[in-house]
């Protein structure tokens, strides 16, 4: 997707983190990378306004909404066959 | 969708609404948060070249890297604002890739060559001062959602580069001699760039919708007072002149050129002897673009092509 070609095709990612033991992990934004090892590396260094005690990634594809039909996940929901993943 | 939509949605704006996702906007929102978008990220990632070409003449290896920081920042918040946009159905690719370079939204001030180390740490307490100035105002009103939050980001590390700016300021203007004259000399090309860059006064502006969509709070002319109001303290402080003083009675700060003028961008100079001049003659030399342009874009792109062309 995102109209990247070839070998620099990427796709989303989400990226959460928490700053300290004991807070709830965040969504703080996401990220376009070509694959699962990059999305890593480019989440790490694009949100470096924390020094964060936690941060993960996860395909944007992945999440599947269970209230909302708007947004940037509607298009996970089970049965769709438009997937964003 | 209809004019009703569209006032339905200010409406709903007006109470607090904030708007979650680009099924929820208007054609009205959705044109008027895509210019204000596209602005925004054309100016991270023309600040990155800019201040690039800059850090070259930083004085030392710290000094280089903390230009380097700044510089990663700019396009950590470029990719967030175009991310943003792709978002809402715009093509980043395209955005990034697909334009002529004078088809880039940034002010005119990042087509400007920094040509020393006190030009660029200027740039970081004047221009970087101004995206606080425009941004924290978006932070604290924008009705979207996803925006609100990605500035959170955004503040924390442009707070940061003002600090770097004014601290270099500061002890460039404390060792006198000739790093005292390149210090007022960078002030007195990049002082007026900075107030032109908040673009026409209130009164010649015709109505954008920003304010009525809440995608911000302030006018132009609010903004560039709030900018006036510490930029003019601080360079008075550090006994730099500055073309501006506040006037206790009207208690707002008044230029003291005639605003806008011609500038010369070979000389860097502003032509305050050839007195005022149109808004439209200003939007003629911001759509001719700068000396720097070309390059500044030409460097974003460099090696998409090479690496691309090896992987596929």
């Amino acid at each position: 997707m995102s109209g990247a070609r070839g070998g620099l095709a990427e796709s989303v990612y989400e990226v959460f983190a928490r700053k300290t033991r004991g807070e709830p992990l965040r969504h703080i934004g996401y990220i376009d990378a070509p694959g699962d090892e990059l999305a890593r590396v480019y989440a790490w260094k694009t949100y470096d306004e924390e020094n964060w005690f936690e941060m993960c990634v996860v395909p944007r594809g992945a999440v599947m909404p269970v209230n909302r039909t708007d947004g940037p996940w509607a298009a996970n929901r089970p049965g769709r066959k438009d997937g964003a993943g | 969708m209809s004019q009703r939509a569209e006032d339905e949605l200010k409406q709903k704006i007006r109470k607090g609404y904030i708007l979650e996702s680009p099924e929820e906007m208007t054609p009205g929102y959705r044109k008027a948060i895509i210019v204000q978008l596209t602005v925004q990220a054309d100016t991270e990632l023309m600040s990155a070249p800019a201040y690039w070409l800059a850090a070259r003449h930083a004085p030392s290896t710290n000094t280089q890297v903390s230009a380097h920081a700044i510089i990663q920042d700019e396009l950590a918040h470029a990719n967030i604002a175009y991310r943003l946009l792709e978002d809402m159905g715009v093509s980043k690719e395209h955005l990034v890739y697909g334009r002529e370079p004078n088809e880039f939204k940034h002010p005119y001030g990042f087509d400007q060559p920094l040509d020393n180390w006190a030009e660029l740490v200027v740039a970081n307490g004047f221009f970087d001062r101004a995206g606080i100035c425009l941004l924290g105002d978006v932070h604290r009103n924008t009705s979207y959602g996803p925006l609100k939050r990605a500035l959170i980001k955004v503040d924390m590390e442009e707070t940061f580069h003002l600090r770097h700016g004014e601290v270099w300021m500061r002890r460039l203007a404390r060792a006198g001699g000739a790093a005292t004259e390149l210090l007022q000399r960078c002030v007195d090309w990049m002082f007026p760039m900075t107030i032109e860059w908040f673009g026409l006064p209130d009164d010649l502006k015709r109505h954008s919708g920003q304010l009525d969509y809440k995608l911000k709070g302030l006018t132009n002319d609010e903004l560039r007072q709030l900018w006036m109001s510490s930029t003019v303290p601080l360079c008075e402080s550090l006994g730099l002149s500055v073309p501006a003083h506040y006037d206790a009675a009207a208690e707002e700060y008044v230029l003291d050129y005639p605003f806008p003028c011609e500038y010369d961008p070979e000389e860097k100079r502003w032509l305050f002897e050839d007195g005022k001049i149109s808004w439209s003659a200003v939007f003629e030399r911001w759509k001719g673009r700068g000396p720097m342009n070309e390059r500044y874009v030409e460097s974003v792109r460099r090696s998409r092509g090479a690496v691309s062309s090896w992987l596929n």
